[in-house]
């Protein structure tokens, strides 16, 4: 059995650093082929390997395509895009994927530990954190205004939250378009397309990237992301409708991790230990909570803790690989990608985004699309802080949490 | 407007507002497809359906959440009213007790998978309806 599960690792690590690169793909949309291959893969072990390394290689690549060309990866990286993005124009492209590692990784290893000795106590976290939740999305949002300070802003603010707020009322909650892929446009217009369509207007280009990797960020500071990573990452794996996105900001603003480094640590940081409680949450909570770990499920209904175990030992070798495969990259392509035209590489991305938004959601995504982007672009020639555009989530949160969520779609008649 | 001078910025604005107008002229008037239960599948997740049944179970969890299961031409799904809806139908007068066993229902809902197993989630009050015997 350890051969076929060694093999099924390695196949899922190239699988998923494929998946990775390519924006708009996530691992859901395999599930059901995975799935369908129980008859052609008769132990449920090497299927539950390959999904395993599949979920775990694609969190570290996936930051290559949002930093170096913007284009997003539905919730979980694309607020990555801004930060990464400053960075990548500044020359420092390598030292932006080299944060995401070290923010995995540790997160990664952090989370592990903290799964196998206070693995018990997630039940309890869960019922204890969920009444407040609603609370403290409130809170952000008073913050995120009160922070633009100038009173022109804080209307600034508060209209692109609301704007944005009310765009994901309506596409979250009604079936204008399939809800597994419903960020995909939201995202790319939110922060992809509104970004690129400025830097063509700016006129930006990718200058010739510094070779030296020394990283320009305190050891403190690093502690401190990946702590506010793997407490993030560990509520978004226990807790509904709070995604990776919704956390990042949350800590964004308690954490004061304003900074762009300290960002993308956080961020890279959130993924690995929410991926990790994901897929191990159906021995902690016995209660799946990814797709991925539905599909385990599926293939394994009833989970031990050497089970447990044995996910734990495939996340640490895939990571083993998919590490230095995402670090080859990110040290590769900013150099290649100085050497393109900016502007005709920005206007591919754009094409090839909305050929993948028409592909997944049709008409509908497109028109959330455009909706997404001129919210975007509003955000940002308003001059207030991209974060803003993240009220597409949280109020839509807000309204789940208070219980308000089937009194306004009713009201809304969506 | 004075403070929005910037006539890119109030393009960019007005087009994000005629677009929320325009998704939510199409999510008022997307009617869901009225299916048979059976035709009801995994990858049909996240869409919205409607079906209209027998109620051939009800179950009342501790947290007030109501599961019926619908059945017709001899195929079953679950139903969930949530907590929050109960609470908001009983605004109108319609509690746990009005669904009968056998009594026919009509609900639209989004398709969603727990734990392996297929379900509608009503979003609207007006997603459900008690059709009678």
């Amino acid at each position: 059995m350890f051969i076929e599960i060694f093999f099924f690792s390695l196949a899922g690590v190239f699988l998923g650093v494929i998946l990775g690169l390519l924006p708009g793909l996530h691992l859901n949309n395999l599930l059901p082929l995975f799935l369908s291959l129980t008859i052609l893969i008769p132990d449920p072990y090497s299927l539950v390997a390959l999904i395993i390394s599949v979920a775990i290689a694609q969190i570290f690549t996936s930051f290559i395509p949002s930093i170096f060309l913007g284009a997003p990866d539905g919730d979980t990286n694309s607020l990555a895009i801004l930060p990464g993005h400053r960075l990548l124009l500044e020359g420092r492209g390598y030292e932006a994927i080299k944060l995401t590692v070290i923010g995995g990784v540790t997160a990664l290893i952090i989370s592990i530990i903290v799964v196998l000795f206070f693995g018990s106590y997630f039940a309890s976290i869960y019922s204890l954190t969920r009444p407040f939740i609603a609370y403290t999305l409130i809170a952000i949002i008073i913050f995120m205004i009160l922070s633009e300070k100038h009173p022109n802003k804080m209307f600034f603010s508060a209209l692109v939250i609301l704007l944005s707020g009310i765009l994901g009322i309506l596409v979250l909650n009604s079936s204008i378009i399939p809800q597994q892929n419903a960020l995909f446009p939201i995202f790319s217009g939110l922060f992809a397309i509104s970004t690129l369509l400025i830097s063509i207007t700016e006129k930006a280009k990718i200058p010739k990237q510094q070779p030296d990797v020394e990283l320009k960020i305190s050891k403190s500071d690093i502690v401190k992301s990946v702590v506010l990573a793997v407490i993030a990452g560990i509520l978004v794996g226990l807790l509904p409708a709070i995604g990776v996105s919704q956390a990042a900001t949350i800590m964004q603003y308690l954490g004061g991790l304003g900074e762009a480094r300290t960002f993308l640590i956080t961020i890279s940081g959130i993924n690995t230990a929410n991926e990790v409680i994901s897929l191990n949450s159906l021995y902690l909570i016995s209660n799946p909570r990814s797709g991925a770990a539905v599909a385990i499920e599926r293939i394994l209904p009833e989970i031990s803790f050497y089970d447990m175990l044995l996910f734990i030992g495939i996340i640490l070798f895939t990571t083993g690989i998919a590490v230095p495969i995402t670090l080859h990259l990110g040290r590769v392509v900013p150099s290649f990608l100085a050497k393109l035209n900016y502007t005709i590489l920005s206007l591919i991305i754009i094409g090839f985004l909305l050929a993948g938004i028409a592909f997944a959601t049709g008409v509908y995504g497109l028109l959330v699309a455009f909706t997404s982007t001129a919210t975007g672009l509003s955000c940002a020639y308003l001059g207030v802080k991209r974060s803003n555009c993240m009220g597409i989530l949280l109020v839509p949160s807000i309204l789940f949490f208070t219980g308000l969520n089937p009194l306004i779609v009713s009201i809304l008649r969506i | 407007m004075k403070f929005i001078k910037n006539r890119v910025t109030l393009t960019a604005l007005l087009s994000s507002v005629i677009g929320l107008f325009l998704i939510y002229h199409a999510t008022t008037n997307i009617e869901p497809q009225q299916i048979s239960i059976s035709d009801i599948a995994s990858d049909m997740e996240g869409r919205k359906v409607s079906i209209i049944g027998s109620l051939v179970e009800k179950r009342l969890h501790e947290d007030d959440h109501l599961f019926l299961t619908i059945s017709d031409e001899g195929s079953e799904i679950q139903v969930v009213l949530f907590s929050d809806f109960m609470k908001n139908l009983e605004k109108l007068n319609i509690t746990e007790k009005d669904f009968q066993i056998k009594g026919k229902i009509s609900v639209k809902g989004i398709v969603e998978i727990y734990r392996g197993n297929l379900q509608i989630i009503p979003r609207n009050l007006d997603d459900v309806k008690i059709l009678g015997e």
